[in-house]
């Protein structure tokens, strides 16, 4: 008969991994789909997943204060080892002790390793073995290069709970040969990212599984890295507007292979639906600019989708964003009050707050529906609740039905 | 009556102001609001603010989209939405016609309009509009419309114009005033102008005082947060001596038992010395304008040390000076550790937090200004102890900014 849903299972971990580092358990697994509650415990706090990470580029999360992000029930948030290179640089972080020090966050952090942004933010760039080659913005003319080693230098010196390999990512859009080489040649990378990663530092490193999406590639990409024998996986190049349906077919592949005793990171995910979709295919952790970037336009996240609260149709609308949510924002002020004061800095912080609080507390309720085995039910209930004339996105139908959820 | 005098020595006096129900000590400034609330800080931020004054200063041209959608309210049948409800204000209000944090431009007033300049582009307003608006608004207090727009390089004739009209918007406000149910119990201000010539600042004082107003504002003296002296057409320089004879003018005209507000002087030394001259209310733009050019208020309330009084985080020194912005700053930005180091990044980052931190600090240390000087005035010699400390400090900043 099945067990207990809610027994606390310590997985075994091989005696090289150190797990001061991180503390993986299993607080509960669905009995349908694959999503399952983890706590993983990390140096600065334990995080308890499926968990959106919110980004927080240069160090700051766009107008909101630590004490804020630990009020709206923030665990982790993601910062850019390419910006912060640049500025304040690796100089300022050593002296001040780190990003944690420096920012004043007492929380969990992962920074990732600054070549996806080096690829996608600059106009020279130019990745061969050694590293990634970029014209320095700073210093035009002359070119840098950001080797595998050095990104984990840096991450360091920032000082992360998690650093991420330096990946030799391609967009979703590429085919042909190049993606094989980008896949092996992440593999060539994260030997040397391991390799140059110090043991004094309280620090983990999560590969990235890269291939595209082939299917074959991602299956040699998987292996390879497994077998490294890593703290927890990060399931990369993904989220770059590609066709949903192979997009959701990846990350299942993927979660079926990695290992159950080690978290899974899918990047650069993303928006609620896609958060709740990958949590059933058993990912637990997730990060996107989204949430603090739509709000700051003042679009502001709700079950039923999106309200622009800057459109005339909210001018005299007297209900908060959502009547549900117990975030300041929804507390205090209405969505005509929000329409009006557009113009003014506190209006992004206001929608800002409302957009974070609404996608951790999503995951709250994903773990709450899964610790009390109605996981099913609550994407269910979500689904009719933002597609409310039930026709449903065939991928999204699909997806749901390949972990046992009929629409 | 919305002021009673405590103490009363000489020309300064300390007081009490009080509007629908929300009181505050003077010498004291209103809390300088964009859109019904304090810049840049979400509710929980401005709650860590000590000394937090209970008015709020509400510029019309930052309220006009509200005023538009409380106006929609009111015709669609809820007539019992104000803009303190529609802002979720626990403050009182007290609506001027122009915002100070964002300064307009001048030359574009009209002899029977006034033009202001909300984020949709500018607007002519008279006194009915004016009032009409007010009366949808329901603020605790009020300016009177007024011509503010003399510069220190305008001729005495346009400073005469300024009086003249100022007194036309003056009659007709209070009339429509005493006919408007919705402003019953709100109070008004005369406001007096004249431009720099000091005759047309007596004859704006004595005239507005025998109005049936119930405190003054004097406006268009200020600098505008720039110290440039200028010539006026008596070939006055217009220096800082001046501003202060004109402004004693003018308060010695004024009765006794009504609060003076003045606006755009809000620098500490430039306060002490209205405060001095009889003014009892001050705006808070000052702290608002500093953090927009990203510098924080730092001056001590008792000592002179050869620290400046204001630094721009901006400057590279900063880069690795991870201490407070001060010591003993119990602000949210000082009380957490936050290094002028990591505001130095946020501020090159071009961070919104930059301006959240900044502000939060520089509030709480103006006010704080306030809350010292009402203390300090309480004896002469503390009061100039505290007078001299501050203008040193700023006498030695200015002179080694220029």
């Amino acid at each position: 008969m099945s067990s207990p849903v809610d027994q606390t299972e310590n997985y075994t971990f091989n005696c090289s991994m150190n797990s001061s580092l991180l503390r993986c358990n299993l607080i509960s697994k669905c009995h349908t789909t694959r999503a399952r509650v983890l706590t993983v415990g990390l140096p600065h706090y334990s995080i308890d997943t499926p968990q959106f990470m919110p980004v927080g580029t240069q160090g700051s999360m766009k107008g909101i204060t630590p004490t804020q992000l630990e009020n709206i029930g923030c665990q982790i948030i993601l910062a850019n080892t390419y910006h912060l290179g640049n500025r304040p640089g690796v100089d300022v972080l050593k002296a001040a002790g780190g990003l944690h020090s420096f920012m004043g966050w007492n929380r969990a952090l992962l920074t990732d390793s600054g070549g996806f942004q080096m690829v996608s933010l600059l106009d020279l760039s130019e990745v061969s073995e050694e590293g990634v080659k970029f014209e320095d913005p700073h210093r035009p003319g002359s070119m840098s290069l950001l080797t595998p080693e050095r990104s984990i230098a840096i991450q360091e010196v920032i000082g992360a709970d998690i650093a991420m390999q330096l990946d030799d990512v391609v967009h979703t859009s590429v085919t042909g040969p190049r993606v094989a080489e980008a896949m092996r040649r992440s593999v060539r990378w994260l030997d040397r990212c391991m390799k140059s990663h110090s043991k004094d530092v309280q620090q983990v490193l999560f590969p990235i599984i890269q291939g595209g999406l082939d299917h074959e590639l991602r299956d040699e990409c998987l292996e390879e890295m497994i077998r490294r024998n890593a703290y927890g996986y990060a399931i990369g190049g993904l989220s770059g507007g590609e066709e949903k349906r192979i997009f959701w077919r990846i990350v299942s592949q993927c979660t079926e292979v990695l290992p159950a005793d080690k978290p899974r990171y899918l990047m650069g995910v993303g928006y609620p639906l896609d958060l709740v979709i990958c949590s059933a295919l058993g990912c637990d952790m997730f990060d996107c600019v989204y949430p603090t970037r739509t709000g700051r336009i003042g679009t502001a996240l709700v079950d039923t989708g999106t309200l622009d609260l800057y459109k005339s149709v909210y001018k005299t609308d007297m209900e908060p964003i959502d009547s549900d949510c117990p975030c300041m924002t929804c507390r205090t002020y209405t969505r005509a009050y929000l329409h009006c004061v557009q113009s003014e800095s506190v209006s992004c912080h206001l929608v800002t707050i409302h957009n974070l609080t609404y996608q951790i507390r999503l995951m709250e309720r994903i773990r709450n529906s899964i610790l009390n085995n109605c996981f099913p039910q609550f994407v269910q209930e979500f689904m009719y609740r933002m597609f409310a004339d039930k026709i449903f996105p065939e991928w999204v139908v699909e997806a749901l039905e390949s972990v046992g959820i009929k629409l | 009556m919305c002021f009673s005098v405590e103490h009363q020595f000489g020309l300064h006096r300390l007081g009490r102001f009080s509007l629908r129900g929300r009181s505050m000590d003077t010498p004291g400034c209103l809390c300088y609001t964009r859109g019904g609330v304090a810049p840049h800080l979400t509710p929980d931020n401005l709650s860590t603010i000590n000394n937090l004054p209970q008015v709020a200063h509400i510029p019309l041209p930052n309220v006009f989209k509200a005023a538009e959608s409380i106006e929609l309210l009111h015709d669609s049948g809820d007539t019992s939405m104000d803009l303190s409800s529609f802002t979720s204000s626990d403050f009182s209000s007290f609506i001027s016609c122009q915002d100070l944090g964002n300064p307009a431009p001048s030359g574009f007033n009209l002899s029977h309009s006034v033009a202001i300049w909300p984020s949709c582009g500018k607007q002519l307003i008279d006194p009915g509009w004016y009032m009409s608006t007010l009366g949808r608004l329901r603020p605790a207090g009020f300016d009177s419309l007024s011509d503010g727009g003399t510069r220190e390089s305008d001729k005495r004739k346009r400073a005469g114009k300024s009086v003249a009209r100022t007194l036309s918007f003056l009659d007709a406000c209070l009339s429509i005033k005493s006919h408007n149910a919705d402003l019953e119990n709100s109070v008004i201000f005369g406001v007096i102008e004249g431009g720099f010539y000091l005759e047309e600042r007596k004859t704006s004082a004595e005239e507005t005082a025998e109005r049936p107003v119930d405190g003054f504002t004097i406006d268009a003296l200020g600098y505008n947060y720039s110290d440039t002296t200028t010539c006026n057409d008596d070939s006055n320089a217009v220096t800082p001596t001046f501003r202060l004879e004109l402004l004693e003018a003018v308060t010695e005209r004024l009765p006794t038992h009504k609060p003076r507000l003045i606006y755009g002087f809000g620098r500490p030394d430039n306060v002490i010395d209205c405060f001095l001259t009889g003014v009892d209310l001050f705006d808070s733009s000052y702290p608002y304008i500093i953090t927009s050019q990203a510098r924080a208020l730092v001056f001590s309330n008792t000592e002179i040390d050869s620290s400046a009084p204001e630094i721009d985080l901006s400057d590279p020194q900063y880069a690795q000076d991870f201490t407070p912005l001060l010591p003993n700053c119990r602000c949210l930005c000082c009380y957490k550790h936050v290094t002028k180091a990591y505001l130095h990044h946020l501020v090159t980052s071009k961070e919104l937090l930059a301006s959240v931190y900044l502000f939060a600090h520089n509030l709480q240390h103006y006010f704080e200004f306030f809350s010292r000087l009402r203390i300090a005035a309480l004896n002469p010699e503390s009061l100039n102890k505290m007078k001299s400390c501050i203008s040193q400090q700023y006498l030695l900043y200015l002179s080694e900014t220029k």
